[in-house]
């Protein structure tokens, strides 16, 4: 309640409240029908299709998925360690991937018992957050028409639509939501309060959900946080501000540290460098609009995203956003009589214009400059910031429009504009209807099949512990030695427990030997030999752990635990935790005093109304 | 009160709930059933089921028709039976495979009381045997779906390892070992779910791909079943298709097609040579019912028979391609 009086306050009051008699989306329930409709249409073949769009990176997400899930219970429940990657090798994907999506899958699991359902209920659940957390963004800066109309665009833009069936992106499509939430967060600061406690939840927990959603997304997110912030701050106008904004994201990085600090910090394990090269993850040939990246020479890797669907999409989308932009500025001057808060309007553009740039080359200068950006390979992430700020520029047009009609103007140039509009909408439907129908779906024998065998072995993620140049040469897929082995032939190596992350067996040997495990020797990894940790020493070729063992009957342990970052990064995000559900708990007394309060001002107000009423007086 | 109690109840049987869910539900991808499964070596062959979670063998032998119970392994870990005559007394032997550590542990007919341990193979490859130096004697070897690699029981002098490597498939094939040829060494193939062609590298052209022949046979859900079931010494392409509950046969010595429907829906197919007559039934194990359903191919009769054993109990005549 006090959130849409915040909202009713800052804004123009709705389009419904000022008209009278029935018009389209003029009410709640219908504005929810249509928006689940929308949904509901874009995730149809998802649905209804009995296989799932297989072209860029399914295979990893069900390998991902399939995996982390059996990592999960078998007691992992911080999974960082997948042991069915590089051919039972190991790999610590999970210390550098970002969890949420999978955690998701492995509740949802739960319901279908099937990776195949489970992926595809998990996919459309994604899409279903973005309309909700899209709606609830959007409705801080607009009536709840022009909101349910610029949704349409949000359900059917190629951030959403294109992740899902073009490049197969789950992680992508469900970092939007929360940087929706995120931004919702931050635009509901209320300057009037000493601190806002309830807007610095909504910022910290969308936030850190963003960074557990998809890291590269949250990164390009911080970055464009910062022209968001001073933007911002020149609305605001408060020290409040400054304090409560770099609280929130403290708050919010605190809260994702677990997952957030080892993959920023321990890159140096594993080889990153890979993902910033060649052909396919530059990020020069990346950029959105050019002729750069089609190199027929470049083969596959243009394959995967065609830019013809991908560029198409995206030009539409910001060709409506343009239309309604110019619709703003052409009206500047009458924003202050429309806006209340008309500077919003401003950040709106400048934030979508920025967004927008970055994916083109015009950007490339900040490309070089910020050396981390070169890992995150690819300037088309930005279309998941050139949706929500694209969204609020035509939330403001749409407003704009309304009340412009209801004036006594020359009309037709912005009906014009409106078909206009409406006319790129359809065309971005087409686009998207061709670009679902035109790849490869995987059928449900074929998908299970890739779950269960690791066919993606991202090299991203493989240990970089020998310091071998020739890392890559190394073929472990025809590696088949064994998984323990001993020097002694004649030792007997029996396993007690076998899990991924844990592992133990007895060995019997009559002479001292050493042991091999076919296991990459990861930071985290340590070995006890009946209880007491011993020192292992790695393979110089393929990073296996070697360690001596002495004769006798021994129980022999290999765990993978946390290193002092890991360990602290955890409890960074526990004490973390700790203090937001405290703070929640503080929001929620306050509303119960206020609606007691409110509560008992009604029946005081009540009693004094029924004390006013004249007594009746008895008949005779 | 109540709302405390309700929720703590729950809580409380929440760990008892999971454990029934957080496995997925059982899928059947191929089940090779071509090794024959006769414990005793009467030429009539066994039935036999596996209780996964105790890691004990239920199995009836033709020789005494008594019924035997024996647990293999006190532990907690998951054992696939990969049975087959390892030792070449024509006699199957209990070898089972540690899925997630790749190890072998063999109880050989010809070494009563003795165990074998070995590795062989890595988490998510399959155990196939193979037959490559004397017929009908079987070796261990493995395929790894991920690389589309065998290793097989073929000494690689170059790089001093007892084991050979062969390509051949990828992750969305079924993998499987079967005297094709007809020569008395086991051919490799591989089935390819997505188009239905069965590829076959044989031995009497040396596993060479360029010779190797293809068909196909089959799609989806099937579950290839290759055995012999014309008695002409060589394995034929059959798979059993859930959907229709009906068996597909490409007979190898004339690629002349068969249909027959024969079994329920959620049965694990399977054949066996049960009567001695060179020629294997159609086995199938239902989990849910706990019965077997046998269709004897000549006389065209059936046998079914009811067994007491524990509820998820899968079929050991055959070494299954699984999912759960």
């Amino acid at each position: 309640m006090e959130m849409n009086k915040e909202s009713d306050q800052s804004q123009l009051t709705s389009v419904q409240e000022d008209q009278k008699g029935y018009f389209f989306l003029s009410t709640r329930m219908e504005r929810i029908v249509f928006l689940v409709l929308m949904t509901l249409i874009s995730a149809a073949p998802l649905i209804f299709k009995d296989s799932l769009p297989a072209h860029a990176d399914w295979h990893s997400h069900a390998t991902n998925a399939y995996h982390f899930k059996r990592a999960f219970w078998q007691g992992q429940y911080l999974p960082r360690w997948l042991d069915t990657m590089l051919y039972g090798y190991g790999m610590p994907k999970f210390n550098y991937y970002a969890p949420l999506f999978y955690y998701m899958y492995v509740a949802v699991d739960l319901i279908f018992r099937n990776p195949f359902y489970s992926m595809k209920w998990l996919i459309v659940l994604t899409m279903v957050l973005c309309t909700v957390f899209g709606y609830l963004y959007l409705k801080r800066h607009g009536s709840s028409i022009a909101c349910s109309l610029a949704m349409l665009f949000v359900i059917f833009s190629p951030a959403i639509h294109a992740y899902t069936y073009n490049n197969n992106f789950p992680t992508n499509t469900l970092a939007i939501p929360f940087i929706f939430l995120t931004l919702y967060g931050i635009d509901s600061f209320n300057k009037e309060k000493d601190f806002d406690l309830k807007s610095f939840l909504i910022t910290a927990s969308g936030y850190s959900l963003t960074v557990l959603s998809h890291l590269a997304s949250a990164f390009l997110f911080s970055l464009l946080l910062i022209p968001y912030f001073f933007l911002s701050l020149m609305m605001y106008k408060t020290k409040k501000f400054i304090k409560w904004f770099f609280l929130s994201m403290s708050m919010g990085a605190a809260l994702s540290a677990c997952y957030l600090l080892p993959a920023s910090l321990e890159t140096n394990f594993v080889h990153t460098e890979v993902v910033s090269r060649g052909a396919g993850w530059d990020y020069s040939k990346n950029f959105m609009y050019t002729y750069l990246d089609r190199l027929p020479s470049d083969g596959y890797y243009w394959g995967i995203f065609d830019h013809r669907f991908y560029e198409m999409s995206n030009a539409l989308f910001c060709i409506a956003a343009l239309i309604c932009l110019v619709i703003l500025l052409s009206n500047q001057d009458r924003l202050k009589n429309y806006f209340k808060e008309p500077f919003r309007i401003n950040i709106a553009i400048t934030m979508f214009v920025l967004s927008f740039l970055m994916t083109t080359p015009v950007s490339i200068f900040v490309w070089v400059m910020i050396k981390q950006m070169k890992t995150l390979q690819f300037p088309w992430r930005f279309i998941s910031f050139i949706l929500p700020f694209g969204a609020v520029v035509m939330v403001y047009a749409f407003d704009l429009i309304s009340k412009l009609s209801k004036e006594k103007i020359a009309f037709s140039g912005y009906r014009f504009l409106s078909y206009s509009i409406a006319i790129v909408f359809g065309l971005l439907f087409y686009v998207d209807f061709v670009n679902v129908f035109r790849w490869y779906w995987v059928s449900e024998p074929n998908f299970i099949r890739h779950s269960i065998y690791v066919v993606w072995q991202n090299k991203e993620y493989q240990p970089n512990l020998t310091g071998d140049p020739n890392w890559e040469q190394i073929d472990y897929g025809r590696d088949f030695s064994p998984t323990v082995l001993s020097s002694n032939p004649s030792s007997d190596i029996t396993i007690l427990k076998w899990l991924s992350h844990d592992r133990l067996f007895q060995v019997v040997s009559d002479v001292s030997h050493s042991i091999r495990l076919r296991t990459f020797y990861f930071p985290g990894w340590n070995v006890y030999i009946d209880g007491q940790q011993v020192s292992v020493s790695m393979h110089p070729r393929t990073g296996a752990m070697n360690f001596e063992v002495p004769p006798g009957k021994h129980d022999i342990e290999m765990k993978f635990e946390n290193t002092s970052l890991r360990k602290t990064a955890t409890y960074i995000s526990f004490a973390a935790f700790a203090l937001y559900i405290y703070l929640l708990l503080r929001l929620f007394p306050k509303k119960q005093i206020l609606v007691t309060q409110s509560v008992s001002n009604d029946e005081e107000k009540k009693s004094e109304e029924e004390s006013n009423i004249p007594q009746e007086v008895p008949t005779v | 009160m109540k709302p405390i109690l309700i929720l703590s109840l729950l809580l409380f049987s929440l760990p008892t709930f999971l454990l029934d869910f957080k496995k997925d539900k059982l899928i059947i991808l191929a089940s090779l059933s071509n090794y024959g499964c006769d414990f005793d070596g009467d030429k009539l062959g066994d039935l036999a089921v596996w209780d996964p979670h105790k890691n004990t063998l239920y199995f009836q032998l033709t020789s005494d028709n008594k019924f035997y119970v024996k647990k293999f392994f006190d532990s907690d870990l998951n054992y696939n039976p990969v049975f087959a005559d390892y030792d070449g007394d024509g006699k199957t032997d209990f070898v089972f495979y540690q899925i997630d550590s790749g190890q072998w542990i063999s109880y050989l007919s010809s070494q009563p009381g003795i165990s074998h341990k070995m590795f062989l193979g890595a988490v998510c490859d399959h155990p196939v045997p193979v037959s490559l130096y004397t017929p009908k004697k079987y070796d261990i070897a493995v395929w790894r779906p991920n690389a589309g690699i065998w290793a097989l029981p073929i000494a690689n002098e170059q790089e001093g390892s007892p084991y050979s490597v062969h390509y051949q498939g990828g992750a969305s094939d079924s993998a499987f070992a079967g005297d094709y040829d007809g020569d008395g060494k086991s051919d490799l193939g591989i089935w390819r779910s997505e188009t239905g062609f069965w590829h076959i590298d044989k031995s009497s052209t040396k596993y060479d791909p360029n010779q190797g022949e293809s068909v196909q046979h089959g799609t989806g859900w099937d579950i290839i079943v290759p055995n012999d079931y014309d008695a002409d010494g060589k394995c034929d392409l059959v798979f059993w298709r859930p959907e229709d509950q009906t068996w597909y046969f490409i007979y190898s010595s004339n690629q002349s097609k068969n249909n027959i429907k024969f079994g329920d829906k959620d049965d694990i197919p399977s054949s066996n040579d049960l009567n001695g007559d060179g020629t294997p039934e159609l086995v199938m194990w239902n989990m849910n019912k706990k019965s077997w359903n046998i269709l004897d191919l000549k006389t065209q009769q059936t046998y079914s028979y009811k067994w007491e054993v524990p509820d998820g109990s899968l079929s050991a005549t055959s070494v299954l391609e699984k999912y759960e």
